[in-house]
């Protein structure tokens, strides 16, 4: 019997931080949400699986857009005809959602209360789904805490929205804690939230299977959900099936002090070609990191608008490359790259800007009309350019220190 | 710029006190305790500069604030200014007289206050502010220290770089920027999705009207269904109470076409005896057609018996009498007659054949007894052909003969030129000469020895030379005085030991010995003085001994040499022998190249004279045939030219070929015709045969039909047709007068039928004062009359059994409503 686990599907949220220019991909990465839950859908049916458990977050809270659900019933109506039962909670997100409240499923999905934790027994399969959803967007409390009891007899399997014991970028819901899980007496706890795949435990089986589509170069690598394959009532494997359609990945290029553009260019396309091939023919996603001394760098910096239409041109050659960005970081080794512009880049080099809070109270001084401009889909969620939040400013800091000095050097070099 | 002297003139505590600064670039400190005055003196340095603040507090007590202060420039160039407090107009000259403030800002160089303050002006405050506003990168103070504090420059550069970069981005206010424009976008893109976005709630609440508009449709549905049962019923209703008086109408109508039926009914008489009879009736009236036809025909057919009996009559008496009663058949008869007439064109056509091929072959035989009698010409085609394969050999033999003149004479020039041969050119060319290389072997043979011969004689000369030289020294060297030799010396040696001896033996005397001592002794000494002229002398002896030696070898190879000479000369004449000529080998080797030019004329000449002599012989071959066949053949040819020859035998061979095919065509001609008269003269006897043929069958036939033998086909055909019509008129007599009778019968037959049923069915009919035919239509009409009535109330009764069952139905009807 294979039960399929999947979380996170976000149908319909968009692909970010992909700049629309010529001969971009664009038609693969509009709906690559859905085309990942078509995946899925047609996974579970080839596969013949008996039961597929989507541990929340089916849409974004935000999103109003009712012809999401509407998509989202009729991939679940295929599973019905395909004799796929499917059991779902909702996350923080469909707690949000208006789509959530208002949409019919198909009567092989059984969506487990808000109210307390409940157990669907599939007798003829001798699987007990224990679970609850999320009844608003911020639920603070430890949900596993009043999961039933396992059934004697059947497969267990605890259905959980959680950020376990927290995540980094992951708003803190539901936290629990593993060792807790792990004593419930479940055989699997099926986990969702945390966009990245992680196995926390495997005695039980404590999985978070990742979202199903990446969205961002944040969310890199091989996304879909896990396959568990159970005879007797006992686990025989645990295995991830990559369902995703576009791939993200997060391309870097070391480079010496005498590195050209040229140079940078030619790694970078080695080193897109690579990611692609390791994407197995679908659409990659990617970001450059250049990193090296400031020379190059500077070189690399002073040229960014056409080295990035240089990269968007490998990308359209290598087919199947979106180019979202350059990114350029000075690598220092304190011995070689002084640059001999004086005791004051060591200064500033040493200087931990990040860690001075008057600094850092003027810098949110300085930002804050700028903030006030930006939508909120910039300035809050996850990946968000949080000016406001003291983390992320410290981060902002410390790349605006390494840019300057990248500059000052160059500057100092030149003068 | 510096300042040279300052001038407190009325600031703070200082009045008109002086400050100089004399020492031209070094740095100057001005120090002083707490309170003395310090950072008062810097303001004022700065009031000067830039101005005294209104609200300074800086003004002396006796009154207004005042600086002055003499600047140098790098150039050397003095200025003397005066800064006084007020709110314009404070700079002036030493005069009082108003300096523009443009005259000190072109001394600082475009400097601000701030900048002063900050490049010179420091003091503890404005040092910890300047860190502070270094650590955020924050004005031109941070700039300044920062750059004070390091020596680096370009900071500004980078720090505007980046502000330009950033206002290129975005600025609070620009409408075009990108990070403005995408903002732009966003919210405009925002705004449409939440326009393009089915939300829930619309779809819920459309799916809600869509839900009541569906109940709202089955309502109106049922209502619908409702409305139709309940007009269906009215309707029924609304029909059944049409239908009754309807009914009611109806049984009336039909009880009264009941009644009219049964009174019809009533009044119908159809009489039983004459619908009975209605076959019989209806026979009598087909009848009754051929019976008016036969008695309409019947004068007619009287008539044409008449007729033909007039007819049999005449052609009794045109048909001959002596014939048989079994005559032969017509067409037989006819297929004679033709026959007749056909072997009558048949002999015709035979016969002017006979006469044109006879005269054809006529005409052919006599034009081949004029025509020349055939020859024969193969000895002058063979000739002819023998003279032809030859080709044009008169030309070639022309061209020969020249050739070989010519060869001859270039060939006999070069033989008389040879010289030392008088021959004919064939023995010119098998002239037994000697092969040149030989001669060549030879010549150079001879050279070889003669070389030799002449270094023997330079060597043998050069020997004699030097051995006379060699004897001339000696000769000299001898004639200064005798030379001491080794051999002197032992001699003399030997004498003194033998004397010594003797003188030991006694046998001598003392001063022989001492003698010889002193000879022995002198002849050493004199080796030993003059050992010089003693080894010049013994090398001159061996010179001269081995000279004389080399003579002796040179004498032996001249010998050998003038042997081998001999030898060579002798095999030389016996070489030259055979030719009869004696040259020395460079002579004859000229002799040979020039000889060798000429035999290959010669060969060349003798060749070509062999040729023409060839081809003279070839046209002598063929001419002599070729005239000797023409002149048998009668053409004599008038010219001996082969040519002529060739062109005569041509034409004659033409002409004859043509007219052996004339006569080849005269000949066919003429068997063609004998042929063909052959043939015709087998086709005349095939007719003859069938003439007796035909003349026995016609025999017969005449005799058959009572005619003469001799009678033509003609008489026979009208004898054979008048026979015909007789029999034909016989014939149609017979005929005539049976149908006649067949007519009578009938009538007969016809009228005792019809007497016959209307005696049965209307005897009114049966009298003399109604015709048969009249009786019998008058039946007809009587059954078709019957006939109808019968049927009328067949139609009444069914109407009558119809009527009672409607009436009954009506009845039922109306008393079930």
């Amino acid at each position: 019997m294979r039960i399929v686990h999947a979380a996170d599907l976000h149908l319909d949220s968009p692909l970010r931080g992909l700049p629309p220019y010529d001969g971009a991909p664009i038609a693969a990465v509009r709906e690559a949400t859905r085309r990942a839950c078509e995946n899925l859908v047609a996974f579970c049916i080839e596969s013949s699986a008996a039961i597929l458990l989507v541990a929340g977050d089916l849409y974004d809270g935000d999103w109003r857009d009712f012809s999401t659900g509407l998509f989202f019933a009729k991939e679940m109506s295929r599973l019905r005809e395909g004799g796929v039962r499917v059991v779902v909670v909702r996350g923080n997100h469909d707690a949000a959602s208006q789509i959530t409240r208002s949409l019919r499923l198909p009567d092989n999905v059984r969506e487990l209360s808000a109210k307390k934790a409940e157990t669907v027994l599939f007798e003829e399969l001798g699987v007990a789904v224990h679970g609850r959803s999320f009844a608003e967007r911020a639920v603070t409390e430890d949900l596993s805490r009043d999961y039933p009891r396992p059934v004697d007899g059947a497969f267990n399997v605890g259905l959980l929205h959680t950020c376990a014991e927290g995540r980094p970028g992951h708003e803190p819901y539901a936290p629990c804690k593993v060792a807790e899980l792990a004593a419930r007496g479940y055989d699997y706890w099926a986990l969702g939230h945390v966009h990245q795949r992680e196995v926390l435990s495997r005695e039980p089986w404590i999985v978070f299977p990742g979202n199903l589509q990446g969205r961002h170069v944040r969310e890199i690598g091989p996304k879909g959900a896990t396959a568990i394959d159970v005879a007797g009532g006992v686990i025989e494997s645990v295995e991830h099936v990559a369902l995703d359609v576009v791939r993200w990945a997060e391309c870097s290029v070391d480079v010496g002090a005498s590195a050209s553009v040229t140079d940078v260019l030619d790694a970078a396309r080695a080193e897109m070609a690579a990611e692609l091939e390791r994407a197995d023919g679908r659409v990659l996603a990617a970001r450059l990191v250049v990193r090296g001394p400031s020379a190059a760098i500077a070189r690399v910096a002073a040229a960014r608008e056409s080295v990035t239409a240089e990269l968007r041109a490998i990308a359209n050659d290598l087919r199947d490359v979106y180019f979202e960005k350059l990114r350029v970081a000075t690598t220092f080794s304190s011995a070689t790259d002084r640059g001999g512009a004086g005791e004051w880049v060591d200064t500033l080099a040493t200087l931990d800007a990040a860690s001075d809070e008057e600094l850092l109270a003027m810098a949110e001084g300085a930002l804050a009309d700028f903030r006030a401009k930006l939508p909120i889909e910039i300035t809050s969620g996850e990946g968000a350019l949080a000016l406001g939040d003291p983390a992320s400013l410290r981060a902002l800091l410390r790349e605006a220190q390494q840019a300057l000095l990248a500059r000052a050097r160059a500057a100092s070099e030149e003068g | 710029m510096r300042i040279r002297a300052l001038r407190l003139l009325a600031f703070g505590p200082f009045r008109e006190r002086t400050l100089r600064f004399d020492s031209d670039g070094a740095i100057e400190l001005v120090y002083g305790p707490n309170e003395a005055g310090k950072s008062t003196t810097r303001r004022a340095v700065l009031g000067l500069l830039f101005g005294i603040p209104q609200r300074s507090k800086d003004g002396h007590s006796a009154g207004e604030a005042r600086v002055g202060a003499t600047l140098v420039g790098d150039d050397g160039r003095a200025l003397e200014i005066v800064r006084r407090k007020g709110a314009k107009n404070t700079l002036l000259d030493p005069s009082e007289n108003i300096l523009d403030e443009g005259v000190l800002a072109r001394w600082l160089g475009g400097m601000d206050a701030e900048t002063y303050e900050l490049a010179y002006g420091l003091d503890h405050e404005g040092l910890r502010h300047g860190g502070a506003a270094l650590r955020v990168g924050k004005g031109q103070l941070g700039e300044s220290l920062f750059s004070a504090a390091t020596g680096l420059t370009g900071l500004h550069g980078v720090l505007a770089g980046l502000q330009s970069e950033a206002d290129a981005i975005y600025r609070p206010r620009g409408a075009q920027l990108p990070l403005n424009l995408a903002l732009r976008t966003f919210a405009e893109a925002k705004k449409r999705i939440a326009q393009l976005a089915t939300t829930s709630d619309k779809w819920l609440e459309v799916e809600k009207q869509i839900e009541g508009a569906r109940g709202e449709l089955r309502d109106l549905r049922a209502k619908r269904a409702a409305a139709f049962e309940e007009r269906e019923r009215a309707r029924a209703v609304a029909g059944a109470a049409r239908a009754l008086e309807a009914a009611r109408a109806r049984l009336a109508e039909i009880d009264e076409a009941l009644s009219a039926t049964n009174a019809e009914l009533a009044a119908i008489d159809a009489p039983a005896e004459l619908l009975g009879r209605a076959q019989a009736v209806a026979g009598l009236q087909e009848r009754l057609g051929s019976h008016r036809k036969a008695r309409a025909d019947r004068p007619r057919i009287a008539a044409e018996l008449e007729a033909i009996e007039e007819r049999a009559r005449r052609a009794e008496k045109g048909a001959p009498r002596g014939a048989k009663t079994e005559l032969p058949p017509d067409a037989r008869v006819r297929k004679l007659a033709m026959e007749a007439e056909r072997l009558r064109e048949r002999e015709r056509q035979i016969e002017s054949r006979e006469a044109e091929q006879a005269s054809a072959i006529a005409r052919a035989s006599e034009r081949l007894a004029a025509m020349s009698p055939l020859a024969d010409d193969a000895a002058l085609r063979d000739a002819l052909e023998a003279a032809r394969r030859e080709g044009d050999v008169e030309a070639r033999l022309d061209a020969a003969a020249r050739r070989a003149e010519r060869d001859r004479t270039e060939a006999e020039a070069r033989a008389r030129s040879l010289g030392g041969f008088s021959g004919s050119l064939e023995e010119l060319v098998v002239l037994p000469v000697p092969p040149s290389e030989v001669v060549a072997a030879h010549a150079r043979d001879a050279a070889a020895i003669a070389e030799r011969r002449r270094a023997t004689a330079d060597r043998r000369r050069r020997l004699e030379e030097d051995r006379a030289d060699a004897e001339r020294a000696l000769a000299a060297l001898r004639a200064e005085g005798d030379v001491p030799t080794e051999e002197t010396l032992a001699r003399a040696r030997a004498d003194r030991d033998a004397l010594w001896e003797a003188v030991r033996g006694g046998s001598s005397d003392a001063t022989r010995y001492e003698r010889a001592v002193r000879a022995a002794d002198e002849i050493a000494d004199r080796l030993r003085r003059e050992a010089s002229r003693v080894s010049r002398a013994s090398e001159l002896g061996a010179t001269s001994v081995a000279l004389a030696r080399k003579l002796e070898i040179v004498g032996d190879e001249e010998r050998a040499i003038e042997t081998e000479l001999a030898a060579h000369e002798r095999a030389w004449t016996a070489l030259g022998k055979p030719s009869g000529l004696s040259r020395s080998p460079e002579e004859m080797l000229a002799w040979l190249a020039r000889w060798e030019i000429a035999a290959a004329a010669a060969s060349r000449a003798i060749e070509a004279g062999k040729e023409a002599q060839w081809l003279a012989s070839s046209v002598e071959r063929v001419r002599g045939p070729l005239r000797v066949a023409l002149e048998r053949a009668g053409e004599p040819c008038a010219s001996d030219a082969l040519s002529s020859l060739e062109r005569a035998a041509t034409r004659a061979l033409a002409a004859r070929e043509k007219s052996a095919k004339e006569r080849a065509a005269l000949e066919s001609a003429r068997d063609a015709g004998e042929q063909e008269r052959d043939r015709i003269a087998r086709e005349r006897a095939a007719c003859e045969r069938e003439r007796a043929t035909w003349s026995a069958a016609w025999s017969a036939c005449t005799r058959a039909l009572g005619l003469p033998d001799g009678a033509s086909p003609d008489e026979v055909t009208t004898a054979m047709d008048a026979l015909a019509d007789l029999a034909r008129a016989e014939d149609d007599l017979e005929k005539t007068r049976r149908r006649l009778d067949g007519i009578d019968r009938d009538a007969a037959r016809f009228t005792e039928d019809v007497r016959a049923i209307a005696s049965a069915c209307a005897p009114d009919l049966v009298g003399a004062q109604t015709s048969i035919e009249d009786a019998c239509a008058e039946l007809a009409r009587r059954l078709a009359a019957a006939s109808e009535r019968r049927a009328r109330r067949e139609t009444l009764e069914e109407q009558q059994r119809k009527q009672n069952a409607q009436a009954a139905d009506a009845r039922a009807l109306v008393e079930q409503r």
